[in-house]
């Protein structure tokens, strides 16, 4: 797994190039989001529109990535497949991510704004 | 060298407690997380047969990540080998599943329980495991689990999406 990264205006996007967040690949996965985010200011927006798949490992990850964060910066989630946003709904970790239909619809909202 | 996984179509061989008429899915694979991973990567196309709704494929999904990885780093230890036998069945409304494996018992000779995690605290003390058996207990219905021959067998049933149970989530 390599974590894709493009700066934006309103922030950070970090794409998850596979279509699993699963026990196999979550170590790598929250190594690589704190390699990644060290130093940035602000918004960090996870795309996970490959992913189709998370298990709980892979929640974990995602948990501990946010807890990772440094001050000044915030995590939040885009473009959930129905399986995934299911486990974070039953999880109710919906109610502590920020979550977006899309990466697009985060800019939206910013253009919206200004 | 046998295969990591194999599958067969066991619609001849309900297992015991099930009507006779039955159609299934039985496939055998290797108790790592790499193997699990890549059973459930292509889960659609095994459980074809079944004909099952996308909506009801990922409930599946998530539920046998969890008890399939729970037999790799508990049963198994995280050897990454041993085998585990699943047997999914077919009826009418529901899914009938049977899991498999050759490890240690589970703690106390019982499945662990139903537990939310507490959401309402600071980030630092968020929770980053433990959702497994919560998933589990939330998505299926009947889960039993009994220790016999240094075997554990779980078993469970899923209804199909369409049926109110799933809906009140």
């Amino acid at each position: 797994m390599k974590l894709e990264c493009v700066e934006e205006s309103f922030g950070l996007v970090v794409t998850v190039p596979e279509a699993r967040i699963d026990a196999s690949v979550a170590i790598q996965f929250k190594d690589q989001m704190r390699d990644v985010t060290q130093d940035v200011q602000g918004r960090i927006v996870l795309d996970m529109g490959n992913v189709e798949f998370v298990d709980s490992s892979g929640l974990g990850a995602i948990v501990a990535a946010l807890k990772h964060l440094q001050d000044g910066q915030q995590m939040e989630l885009a473009a959930l497949s129905p399986t995934v946003a299911k486990v974070f709904r039953l999880t109710r970790m919906d109610k502590v991510f920020p979550i977006h239909a899309s990466v697009a619809d985060v800019a939206g909202a910013m253009a919206n704004a200004s | 060298m046998p295969p990591d996984i194999t599958e067969r179509s066991c619609s001849t061989t309900a297992p015991p407690g099930l009507p006779g008429k039955w159609t299934g899915v039985e496939a055998k694979l290797v108790a790592s997380n790499a193997k699990v991973s890549e059973f459930l990567s292509t889960l659609d196309q095994k459980l074809a047969p079944l004909s099952l709704d996308e909506d009801t494929l990922g409930s599946v999904q998530i539920v046998f990540g969890e008890v399939l990885n729970n037999i790799v780093e508990h049963a198994y230890n995280d050897a990454g080998c041993g085998d585990i036998v699943l047997c999914i069945g077919r009826e009418a409304d529901r899914i009938v599943v049977q899991v498999e494996d050759f490890g240690r018992a589970m703690p106390n000779g019982e499945l662990p329980e139903k537990r939310q995690a507490d959401l309402d605290v600071d980030i630092q003390l968020l929770p980053e495991g433990g959702f497994g058996w919560f998933l589990i207990h939330e998505l299926v219905e009947n889960l039993t689990y009994t220790r016999r021959d240094n075997r554990n067998l779980v078993s469970f049933e899923m209804c199909l999406v369409g049926n109110p149970q799933d809906e009140v989530a």
